[in-house]
């Protein structure tokens, strides 16, 4: 009786320690993919800075104006005149517009002092991420 | 289970090519390495400008504001590669400001020292005097030398050179400190003349956005055994700021530190 008792015993334990085993192993491979995506992309999460974000930021507090916002939170005025829409093949059509955006002036501090717009592109030889 | 086998290929992989990207030397052209000492020895030879310790030089200077042309006497100060240091006595007084590695500031006419951000002093020394750059970075091995190729300047064949500091992911992460210190030299392809050095500056309060900044030389002269630009002209994202024009330079007139602050 009891060595059957024993084996039955042992043969339920392997069998939860198996699936215990499995289900850890799950988890671990689930938490290692997790990791080794976050790893990579972390390098190319930029953080946002509200003060100079233009156009329609996500949770903006805006006050409307003719043909656009002013941003509460920032002060930027941002305009958006129609020109045309135009039905394109696909789903989605072409939208033709003339977008300004009122607080793209920033202080550079080096040498002397200059205003300089930030949405110029710039030209570095060599570097990664330049346009 | 599925994902199991790609991820713990992943990881690993990811781990080990920063391992070994953090043992990686740093990138040395040996073409680029050539082309600066040909530049050393068009400029006097590697040996009579590393012996000059600080260096003086009075001209005038012109500012560029709002479409307003500011004259007025310039004394520019530099020691070594790290402290430079410019006053400007203009209409209204005096201008000045200086620039470490890692610490500047600046003082308009009647107002307080203001301090440059960090961020834009790192490759402010020796501003006026290239060669005493590039003398720097060819003895120093933690920095990579690219060679990038031959551009057309001014109607001039000009070879670029890459340089940044090179440091590891452990001390850079993300490569900004490696970026801040980069530089373009523009080197004349016939006569080895440095014609522009270009790097970047950034808004006070963002490191990480880049502005083309420029420094032009010409009007190339031979002073004690040293040829140097006797024209230097700045400009920041296309803009122009300010030209220099010395009319003389004296070298190792032993400067102190309590020259280089405001």
């Amino acid at each position: 009786m009891r060595p059957q008792v024993y084996t039955k015993l042992r043969s339920t334990s392997c069998r939860d320690g198996e699936q215990r085993h499995a289900r850890f192993r799950g988890h671990l491979c689930r938490g290692l993919f997790l990791m080794t995506i976050i790893c990579i992309m972390f390098k190319t999460a930029e953080a946002q800075n509200y003060l100079t974000q233009t156009g329609s930021p996500s949770f903006t507090t805006s006050q409307p104006v003719e043909l656009g916002f002013v941003n509460v939170a920032n002060g930027n005025l941002h305009l958006e005149i129609p020109l045309g829409y135009f039905p394109q093949r696909g789903s989605r059509g072409f939208a033709a517009k003339l977008i300004y955006d009122s607080r793209i002036w920033q202080v550079v501090t080096t040498t002397s002092s200059t205003w300089q717009p930030n949405n110029v592109l710039t030209v570095i030889h060599g570097e990664a991420g330049d346009w | 289970m599925r994902l199991m086998r790609p991820a713990l290929l992943l990881l690993p992989t990811f781990l080990i090519s920063i391992a070994v990207a953090a043992q990686q030397p740093p990138r040395r052209d040996p073409e680029a390495v050539a082309i600066l000492t040909q530049c050393l020895n068009a400029a006097g030879g590697a040996q009579a400008l590393t012996a000059v310790r600080d260096f003086s030089a009075p001209g005038t200077i012109i500012y560029f504001w709002a479409g307003k042309e500011v004259q007025g006497r310039a004394m520019i100060r530099g020691r070594g590669t790290n402290d430079f240091r410019v006053d400007a006595n203009l209409p209204e007084g005096t201008r000045s400001w200086v620039g470490s590695f890692g610490h500047g500031s600046t003082r308009d006419p009647g107002g307080p020292v203001k301090a440059i951000p960090a961020h834009n002093t790192l490759n402010l020394g020796a501003l006026s005097f290239p060669q005493l750059k590039v003398a720097a970075v060819v003895n120093n091995s933690s920095l990579s030398i690219q060679y990038v190729g031959l551009v057309d300047l001014n109607g001039r064949r000009t070879y670029v050179i890459h340089v940044k500091q090179a440091l590891s992911p452990s001390v850079d992460p993300d490569g900004i400190l490696s970026h801040l210190t980069a530089m373009d030299f523009l080197i004349d392809s016939t006569t080895y003349e440095i014609l522009l050095v270009r790097d970047t500056v950034h808004p006070d309060d963002n490191a990480t956005q880049d502005l083309v900044h420029e420094v032009e030389f010409s009007d190339y002269r031979l002073t004690n055994s040293c040829v140097v630009p006797f024209s230097i002209t700045e400009r920041v994202n296309g803009q122009r700021t300010w030209t220099i024009q010395l009319s003389a330079i004296r070298f190792n007139a032993g400067l102190t530190d309590s020259d280089f602050q405001l």
